[in-house]
């Protein structure tokens, strides 16, 4: 397998060379999540990251993007259950 | 000198890129400093949303040129910034909204909208899914639409590197330095000092403290905003949706991926510089996409986050010049500072360089009456 078609984010189909591409030209970690989609996915960089983060050798300048809610994806009939419930309590 | 320029701009979201790049297609030496990232502030944080349908004259203008521009940009530059039409349908659900639309249309249309009221029935035309109850009709614009707005941002940056424009990221302007009422240059924390007769003021949410380095107040107060985005779907409606309703909502599927990207206005709102997430938003947000469309009950959510609206008193942003010679200020967008970013820019650096007003900036001036309210807010 050649090195430059390993897909980093399987969510959003990138390849290690399309990462490596944006590193050489400079760019932050918060940076190439926005250019090419890495991290922002289904998975929200669960799989991905800890590549990127390696890749990056995590200077200053690098720090991981902020985790946000929710913990998983959860489909929006149960957020309206958990509101109903809350409206009988 | 090496740190030298003819123009510096304060901050490299959309609006400081934008008013970059014309700054430099007019040939000019510009820097941009960003105390973070590209686009760390508000810019990374928006829906992505283009619309022209406003109730202020010269808010419609700004619009429909920024529409031209961001055409001009994918089809003659061949950007990739995902610009796509699909559209903004705003929902009546009462005779009085209704009443304040058609107002709005009457005077959009002297600008030659294409926008039109639309009925129940023809709304679902646009979106198959859409809840009909209580809904009294929408008004419809085609030719507003969608943008990525980090991919506009580095466009810019891209454009502006090419030409006599330089980017300083992770650098904080700590000081303005004035001689006679002019500015001569700025100091950042990394000890670089710049020097240059023009300074512009592009720092969105943090403004008001880049102000308060020249002892200007600037009316503007940042306020919290939140939003969520969904997993990826099929196609489903090509349109912003916006409810003006007290619990009402926006939203927009994204043509490119598929996820559904949505927000909504707080009341009251949040004021302050908080990125934090709230669970209530969470809650609510779900509850007021599905009460649009139902079927999006079935969807997950992938993630909520938040970012700055940063309001000024009447609704509008502030351009131009203040009491200070060479500092000029573009900011206080009101959460639509993506939609603005090319007509402003273009605006402001024909005003700087040639001191001709290509558009009517003169009624986003600092000095103008702040008593009258934007109503499509």
């Amino acid at each position: 397998m050649k090195k430059n078609n390993f897909i980093i984010c399987r969510c959003e189909d990138i390849t290690y060379k399309e990462i490596e591409d944006l590193i050489k030209k400079g760019f932050t970690l918060e940076e190439i999540k926005k250019l090419t989609r890495c991290g922002m996915g289904y998975c929200q960089g669960r799989t991905c990251f800890n590549i990127l983060i390696r890749l990056l050798n995590l200077c200053e300048q690098n720090l991981i993007p902020k985790k946000r809610p929710p913990l998983k994806p959860i489909a929006i009939k149960e957020i309206i259950k958990y509101f109903e419930n809350e409206k009988q309590l | 000198m090496k740190n030298s320029f003819d123009a510096v701009i304060i901050g490299a979201g959309v609006i400081g890129a934008a008013t970059a790049y014309y700054l430099t297609e007019l040939g000019l030496k510009v820097a941009i400093i960003e105390k973070d990232y590209p686009t760390a502030g508000s810019t990374s944080r928006c829906i992505g949303g283009v619309r022209q349908q406003f109730a202020h004259p010269p808010t419609i203008q700004l619009m429909i040129q920024s529409v031209k521009l961001l055409t001009e940009y994918q089809n003659d530059l061949k950007w990739n910034i995902e610009w796509y039409q699909g559209g903004y349908l705003f929902l009546a659900h009462s005779e009085e909204k209704k009443e304040s639309y058609l107002k709005a249309i009457a005077i959009q249309k002297e600008f030659n909208l294409p926008v039109s009221f639309l009925s129940p029935e023809e709304c679902q035309k646009i979106v198959p899914e859409l809840n009909l109850e209580g809904l009294l009709g929408g008004v419809f614009c085609p030719t507003d639409g969608q943008v990525n707005p980090f991919k506009l941002t580095f466009n810019y940056l891209n454009e502006i590197k090419k030409k006599k424009g330089k980017l300083y990221n992770f650098q904080k302007v700590i000081k303005i330095e004035i001689k006679n009422s002019k500015v001569i240059g700025l100091k950042t924390n990394k000890n670089e000092y710049f020097s240059s007769p023009i300074i512009i003021n592009c720092a969105g949410p943090f403004a008001k403290e880049v102000g308060k380095l020249v002892n200007l107040d600037i009316p503007i107060e940042p306020e919290r905003h939140e939003a969520i985005v969904t997993e990826k779907i099929d196609k489903s409606f090509p349109c912003m949706i916006v409810d003006y309703r007290e619990d009402g909502c926006y939203f927009v599927q994204k043509h490119t991926t598929g996820n559904i990207v949505g927000c909504y206005t707080p009341i009251p709102n949040i004021p302050g510089y908080s990125l934090d997430s709230s669970f209530e938003f969470f809650i609510e947000m779900s509850r007021r996409m599905v009460r649009i469309i139902p079927k999006l009950k079935e969807i997950r959510i992938l993630r909520q986050w938040a970012g700055s609206y940063e309001m000024t008193p009447d609704g509008n942003p502030i351009v131009g010049e203040t009491p200070i010679e060479g500092f000029y200020l573009n900011c206080g967008m009101c959460g639509h500072g993506l939609m603005f970013a090319p007509a402003i820019g273009k605006a402001l650096a024909y005003y700087i360089v040639k001191k001709e007003f290509i558009l009517p900036l003169k009624d986003f001036s600092l000095f103008r009456d702040f008593s009258k309210k934007e109503v499509m807010k």
